[in-house]
């Protein structure tokens, strides 16, 4: 048992330089941000922002208080249904959205002039909660509907916008000059 | 018989590796990774002459230039940080500060039992710093390449080479290190047998993506705007041309 710890580092590192094998082998170059990754990553984070944005009119409360002193059942019913389906696409497209820019911004840290120095350690961890917590609010929307979790929806909002501002630091750093097309790369 | 001739072949790439660092340039770039190469290359050379001729102090010998050897590596992780990091200069600064803090650390550990021992267990101390010295590469080998692989930091062939060469050959060496505490066992005489085989793959490796300097593809990229330009020039050139031979040639008519 006393070598368990020594074995494993060995390991470890044997399978981080496999992994390093293949990501220059297999991959050659394609694992890089490219120019193209630099506008898509730019692109979605300004949808990141716009839907935030829209979505917190949307599921504000507003609406379903004037629904349900105006409305006759069936359009409160239709209405309820309607924005529940919305808060759910919606999450999990900021899910997908929030993972694909932490990666590319992951990505882009190879090109950036100014080092991060706590890693993007706490960034990772934040992710994670994010990814966690956004879990369980889709499991409430689909169970109580997005406007009796709205401290949820709320929490959801200001984390994408959070992430937004992060990685838009991360956008602006990275020169254009420094990436590549990928036309060129592959 | 096989274990000597793999130890002629070895001897005789880092040679090769040696030859090619020099003229190609690439000994001025990786100034410690060739120190490391040299320092190996003598320690091969003194063991061979020491167990040819002088076998009764071939072990104490062994152990001294093994501890050489290990400091040399620990100068190549130093050296793949640097490099890897080079464009970020403030970060590769302080890390490369941790590292050699790292290192005096562990050595002021194996000094401690040295003094402890009263100068008697040289030897022994000797044996000692390398294993630790071994363990703490190992684990800021991991860090690094846990750290490039997950910022997608560019090495280039060459740094690359030189990285995948350290975690093969470090790595096995950790494990080896790990199972020398249990000498009876098979699997610790097999990866005893197995290390030189290691060491060779590691020199093929090293050898193979040291033998002409490639640019990393940061440099790649930047010179890619120039070339577009060049295209869109030439491109250009031959619409105005095109357009130019039109309209004299409906002049004429």
């Amino acid at each position: 048992m006393e070598i368990l710890p020594y074995v494993l580092l060995g390991v470890f590192i044997l399978a981080l330089g496999v992994r390093l094998v293949v990501q220059i082998v297999m991959h050659r170059g394609a694992e890089y941000a490219t120019l193209e990754d630099r506008l898509r990553f730019g692109k979605v984070l300004n949808c990141v922002c716009v839907e935030a944005d829209i979505m917190r009119r949307i599921l504000s409360r507003d609406d379903a208080r004037f629904i349900e002193g105006m409305g006759a059942p069936q359009v409160r019913k239709l209405f309820y249904s309607e924005r529940k389906k919305l808060a759910l696409r919606w999450v999990l497209r900021t899910q997908k959205q929030v993972s694909y820019l932490l990666k590319t911004h992951l990505m882009l840290a190879g090109h950036t002039s100014k080092p991060t120095h706590n890693f993007d350690f706490d960034l990772s961890a934040k992710y994670l909660v994010f990814k966690f917590i956004s879990s369980v609010v889709l499991a409430i929307i689909w169970l109580v509907g997005p406007f009796k979790a709205s401290i949820m929806i709320t929490y959801i909002i200001n984390s994408a916008e959070y992430f937004s501002s992060i990685f838009r630091l991360r956008h602006f750093d990275v020169q254009d000059s420094q990436l590549a097309s990928r036309r060129s790369v592959q | 018989m096989a274990g000597n001739f793999l130890w002629w072949v070895c001897i005789i790439l880092e040679a090769t590796l040696l030859v090619r660092g020099f003229s190609s340039g690439l000994a001025k770039k990786y100034r410690l990774f060739y120190a490391y190469i040299i320092i190996i290359l003598t320690s091969e050379v003194i063991r061979l002459l020491f167990y040819l001729f002088a076998q009764d102090r071939y072990r104490s010998v062994y152990w001294y230039t093994e501890l050489a050897t290990v400091v040399a590596s620990y100068a190549v992780i130093i050296e793949i940080w640097h490099q890897g990091l080079r464009h970020y200069p403030v970060l590769s600064k302080r890390i490369t500060l941790l590292l050699w803090i790292i290192f005096a650390i562990t050595v002021s550990y194996a000094s401690c039992s040295l003094v402890a021992s009263q100068f008697v267990l040289l030897l022994r101390v000797a044996a000692d710093l390398g294993r630790d010295l071994r363990f703490v590469e190992g684990a800021l080998l991991l860090i690094m390449l846990w750290f490039f692989g997950r910022h997608r930091i560019p090495l280039g062939r060459n740094l690359g080479g030189i990285s995948i060469g350290a975690a093969i050959w470090i790595g096995a060496n950790v494990i080896n290190m790990a199972f020398l505490s249990l000498p009876g066992q098979n699997f610790s005489k097999f990866l005893r047998g197995l290390l030189p085989i290691i060491y060779f793959i590691a020199l093929v490796i090293w050898c193979q993506s040291l033998w002409m300097p490639v640019p990393a593809s940061a440099s790649r990229f930047a010179s890619e705007p120039e070339e577009n330009l060049a295209l869109v020039t030439s491109k250009t050139r031959g619409i105005v041309n095109g357009i130019s031979y039109r309209f004299l040639k409906a002049l004429k008519q």
